[in-house]
């Protein structure tokens, strides 16, 4: 039996970061500097300090989502799985330390950093403190930097 | 800014055999081919499976989308080959890393080419995954052109207002992104509320079985195609564990063909 445990507000919430997160991906080619790039859709990860379980939900399918809907579906493939764990462990532990902001974007980083920068090499074998720098690098600014002070403007505006 | 990829990701209607499979068969497809992929470096092995993947995409008359596409793995296929080549001193390896980027890249957009953005939650249904899942899948597909005219249309108003977005250093060119990321959100979020009534207005209602109008099932061509594929796994990996056949390398058939011209000269 398939029924539905969410409440139409929250699975409509969920459904909303879920776009916003793929169209802000694939839409908004990444800023790139070199090796380094800064994938700007990842600064709703943190988003879930206002918006709760349904944002952490939301960025998780979005992410395999973005992988769908980009013109190289097969580009991301391995996100689709290890890409959705990583947002999901980054913005369910920002979640948890809603209280604490800042500290929340920083283990958010972390936990992006450590996900995505670990399978990438294993996968096409190139040293892990390689893919530590660069994704450390791009989410730093996206998740630590761009998703606190998004988090700052969004508590101001009280649209939750 | 380029929007072209909403044209590019418009799954297109088909008739071809390859449009008409279930859904599962198209997944197992991409499903295999990224364990082929993933078990062995041969280059004789990648050359095979990526034939049979662009035979694929050849029937499914997606090829040319399929091989445009490979512009956008330029640059991550050089990153995988130079990171590579540079630390293992490894020819052969580093051109089959690159084969197996392309390989599991190849076959997952063959698959997600070929699928009906409706199937994805006959598949989510079929293994059992939880409702919410599937509805906020299938119904994301369907927001998605909406969201990003919006989005389009936020850039353009926040350009009219003189915002900048290629210019600066790195911190500069990300802070610019914020006129833009509130207004989405914040626009993503009223809709989602208008959603959410329009759904309890139509008696969406939780905690009840929901019921679908159509089912897709099993033919004779996903028989034949699957057997096809899981057939091709195990003798590859016969190949590979238990046979002690020699496969030809990249530098093997390099050298080979290099010697060809070489020897009938002499």
């Amino acid at each position: 039996m398939q029924v539905s445990t969410l409440k139409a507000r929250e699975l409509t919430i969920t459904l909303a970061f879920t776009v916003v997160y793929a169209v802000l991906t694939v839409a908004l080619a990444p800023i790139s500097y070199g090796i380094v790039q800064v994938r700007v859709s990842d600064a709703l990860i943190p988003l879930s300090i206002i918006f709760g379980f349904p944002a952490v939900i939301g960025v998780t399918i979005g992410c395999a989502l973005a992988n769908i809907i980009s013109p190289v579906p097969g580009l991301v493939f391995i996100d689709v799985i290890f890409g959705s764990i990583a947002n999901f462990a980054a913005s369910y532990a920002a979640y948890r330390l809603r209280k604490n902001e800042k500290l929340a974007c920083i283990v958010a980083t972390l936990i992006v950093t450590f996900i995505v920068g670990t399978y990438l090499p294993i996968l096409f074998s190139f040293p892990i403190y390689i893919g530590w720098a660069t994704i450390f690098i791009g989410s730093a600014i996206s998740i630590g930097m761009l998703g606190y002070v998004l988090v700052q403007v969004l508590k101001r505006m009280k649209i939750s | 800014m380029a929007y072209s990829f909403l044209k590019a990701f418009t799954f297109k209607k088909g008739e071809t055999p390859i449009h008409r499979l279930h859904p599962l068969s198209k997944m197992l497809f991409a499903l295999i081919m990224t364990v082929i992929a993933l078990i062995q470096q041969n280059f004789t092995i990648f050359m095979i499976a990526l034939t049979v993947t662009l035979a694929v995409a050849a029937i499914a008359r997606v090829l040319r989308r399929l091989l445009q596409s490979y512009r956008l793995l330029i640059s991550l296929s050089a990153l995988i080959f130079i990171a590579n080549f540079v630390t293992l001193w490894d020819l052969d390896f580093s051109v089959s890393m690159v084969l197996r980027l392309l390989l599991m890249a190849s076959a997952f957009s063959v698959t997600f080419m070929t699928l009906n953005p409706d199937e994805i939650s006959v598949i989510f249904s079929r293994i059992r995954a939880p409702l919410d899942l599937g509805f906020i899948f299938s119904s994301s597909l369907r927001f998605i052109p909406t969201l990003t005219r919006e989005t389009e249309m936020i850039i353009f108003a926040q350009r009219a207002r003189a915002l900048e977005l290629d210019s600066g250093n790195v911190f500069n060119r990300v802070k610019n992104y914020i006129p833009i990321l509130v207004p989405v959100i914040v626009c993503a979020i009223r809709r989602s509320q208008q959603l959410a009534e329009a759904l309890e207005t139509r008696g969406f209602n939780p905690g009840k079985p929901r019921t679908y109008a159509e089912q897709p099932s099993f033919s004779l061509l996903d028989a034949v195609f699957n057997i096809v594929i899981v057939i091709m796994l195990l003798i590859i990996v016969y190949i590979i564990f238990f046979s002690s056949i020699h496969l030809l390398t990249f530098s093997e058939i390099v050298s080979l063909i290099m010697q060809l011209p070489y020897s009938t000269l002499i």
